[in-house]
């Protein structure tokens, strides 16, 4: 089996198209299952956060992966309306660079916050989409503990996640700027995911803030509201929410925008000060036409980054250190992968020997004693795993670069029926 | 911290040197163009430390110290010799109202530095340009604090120079040059400014827009008197 994986990200594509690219849970569930029935894909990983839309699969081999990715991006932009770029051919990766990819991306190198920590979450939370969709397969899977994993690693074992650097961190810089002492402001926060949280918890330390959550589903924004110490809000009367607020972040999984220039502007009318409004939302949550009010800031997921970009020297130089880990995790995650390719193969090879050398043992089993017949037939299979144990294991080592003939080759030579065990002890 | 006291040990030093001239001259020295200049970098200086000292917020000391120097190069170009008005002629109202005057000009020229770094800052804020304005100033709300507070001051001291200006009888004509009509007008909107309570929304953009234009009067001002020399 063989990684492919599609990548549109922040760095190729500007916020107003990543929107367009965004799913949500419900979309990328549905849009899986269509492609593993359309395709017979049962490997299938989506990421869709607002930095990125990366859809990661198995499959027999990287040239059907590609045409199937290729025809996914063509796909998209239909049905989502945007244009696919020039080098379209960057954007779909190979097998070890899809490997890489995914490994980069949980551990926060491929952020368009360096070293965050949010996007961790977001992998953890992506298998489960793969396994309502049915294509959380044996390979995928692994990728993704693999992932997991490597995101960990990096960020106990450097420095890359250091700092509170994160876009909650970097509106609240902005609201700073603009109202000094953030004591005793009213923040309304919109939405109740985990983005939403995580501002939530930076809004911890304020004294005497006055926190609204506002939210659609009742059910875990009251919770929010009752471990964050804030105000469960109606969001129908949101408005006159927004017209109370110094600050608004907003956070939501809306699809269209839910905050217009024109609900910004009624709330404007007696406001004696500035209006700061943080769109973290991909879609974006709030009209962009709003930031061209004259009382009003409104910051997208883009200028936020943009703003933190100087603070991340210190996560710049831990850069090598993650990138080593990576590597180190990509290898063995390639190894493992060789294996299950090499797995048949050395398996039959055995299976050989073994059945060889039973069949010779058989023929004396009148001459000899049932407990002599049973020692000498551990001692058979005994020397069969030591004679094979060092060819087994150069083919390991070479295994990733062994290409697909050959190991069906080497498969063939030496067909048989495995048995369950077999396969077991080969594993 | 440190630098703020070096600046505060500099304006002493200054002071001292300007209150010798002045014993030496029995009046404020404001008789020749390097004393008025030099009197009026410190005294923006000096603004800029009572400023900073109540609302401990230092972030605009550096571009109030960098007009002052500005001033003070510029008053070193003149002769110290030099003297336009008759020092012996300046009784202790004109020190008076040249003193409060000087005053009111250095609070006009403070909020004036303040309000173009609140219409910078904004400007930066707004458009997302978070360069180096962004990072050195400290926020939108503590910059309008500031031009309301040096408002004041300079309100209070100019109505102070228009009371003294009436006991020296002098009135408001072109023969004493376009200066004092200036003054009067600087008096007048700053008096309204500083009546105007304070926000971070449009009076804000308003007042910084005003204060600007103070600090325009302020270089006419400075322009005016090195060409003609001091009126008082």
């Amino acid at each position: 089996m063989k990684l492919s994986s599609l990548t549109l990200s922040h760095s190729v594509f500007p916020i107003e198209i990543r929107e367009k690219m965004a799913f949500s849970d419900d979309q990328a569930i549905r849009f899986l299952m269509e492609m593993s029935s359309r395709s017979e894909i049962d490997n299938a990983l989506i990421i869709s956060t607002c930095n990125r839309t990366e859809l990661f699969i198995a499959v027999e081999n990287e040239r059907r992966g590609e045409s199937i990715l290729r025809d996914t991006l063509q796909r998209w932009s239909m049905e989502r309306n945007f244009t696919i770029p020039d080098n379209s051919t960057q954007l779909i990766l190979g097998h070890t660079d899809s490997i890489d990819r995914l490994l980069r991306v949980a551990s926060g190198l491929e952020s368009q916050l360096l070293g965050e920590s949010e996007v961790l979450g977001q992998v953890r939370l992506s298998i489960d989409l793969s396994k309502q969709a049915g294509v959380d397969g044996r390979i995928i899977r692994k990728l993704w503990e693999k992932a997991l994993r490597c995101g960990k690693r990096v960020r106990t074992e450097t420095a890359l996640g250091d700092g509170a650097l994160s876009v909650a961190y970097g509106a609240l810089q902005i609201a700073r700027k603009i109202h000094g002492d953030l004591c005793g402001l009213n923040f309304c926060v919109v939405g109740a995911g985990e983005v939403s949280e995580l501002v939530l918890k930076h809004l911890q330390g304020i004294k005497d803030a006055k926190i609204t959550i506002l939210n659609r589903s009742h059910e875990h924004a009251e919770f929010l509201a009752e471990v964050y110490g804030a105000t469960l809000g109606d969001m129908d009367a949101l408005g006159k929410h927004i017209c109370d607020a110094d600050v608004v972040i907003s956070s939501t999984g809306s699809q269209q925008p839910i905050i217009d220039t024109e609900l910004v502007r009624s709330s404007l009318a007696g406001r004696a000060r500035a209006l700061l409004l943080v769109d973290l939302g991909v879609p974006r949550d709030i009209d962009p036409e709003a930031r061209s009010l004259q009382q009003v800031f409104l910051y997208n997921i883009d200028d936020l980054a943009r703003m933190i970009e100087g603070h991340l020297d210190s996560r710049r130089a831990a850069i090598p250190d993650a990138e080593e880990i990576v590597q180190h995790e990509c290898r063995q995650f390639e190894r493992w992968i060789g294996n299950q390719q090499l797995g048949p193969a050395i398996r039959s090879l055995r299976k050989a020997l073994e059945d060889a050398s039973q069949k010779e043992l058989d023929l004396l089993r009148d001459e000899l004693d049932i407990e002599v017949h049973d020692h000498l037939s551990k001692l058979m299979r005994k020397v069969v795993k030591r004679v094979l144990h060092r060819p087994t294991e150069e083919l390991r080592t070479s295994g990733t670069q062994l290409s697909d003939a050959l190991l069906t080759r080497l498969e063939s030579l030496f067909q048989g029926d495995d048995t369950e065990e077999q396969k077991k002890e080969v594993e | 911290m440190l630098a703020t006291r070096w600046i505060g040990v500099t304006v002493a030093i200054h002071l001292v040197a300007l209150i010798v001239r002045g014993i030496e001259v029995g009046a404020c020295p404001v008789a020749s163009r390097w004393e008025t200049l030099s009197l009026l970098a410190l005294l923006i200086v000096t603004m800029h430390l009572v400023l900073a000292g109540i609302s401990r917020d230092r972030s605009t000391l550096i571009f109030g110290i960098a007009v002052t120097f500005l001033l003070q190069l510029g008053s070193a170009s003149f002769s110290l010799g030099e003297s336009i008005t008759d020092p012996q002629g300046i009784d202790s109202i004109s020190s008076l109202h040249a003193f409060t005057a000087w005053i009111g000009v250095a609070g006009v020229s403070t909020a004036g530095i303040h309000g173009v770094l609140w219409l910078l800052l904004k400007r930066s804020i707004k458009s997302g340009q978070f360069g180096v304005l962004f990072h050195r100033l400290s926020s939108l709300e503590s910059l309008s604090r500031l031009i309301r507070l040096a408002t004041v001051i300079a309100t209070v001291s100019l109505v102070v120079t228009m009371v003294s200006a009436v006991f020296l009888g002098e009135v408001l004509t072109w023969s004493t040059g376009p200066v004092t009509s200036i003054s009067l007008a600087l008096a007048i909107l700053f008096g309204v400014l500083a009546l105007v309570p304070r926000s971070t929304g449009t009076v804000t953009a308003w007042r910084a827009w005003f204060s600007v234009t103070g600090l325009g009067g302020v270089i006419f001002i400075i322009v005016w008197i090195i060409r003609f020399g001091p009126h008082a």
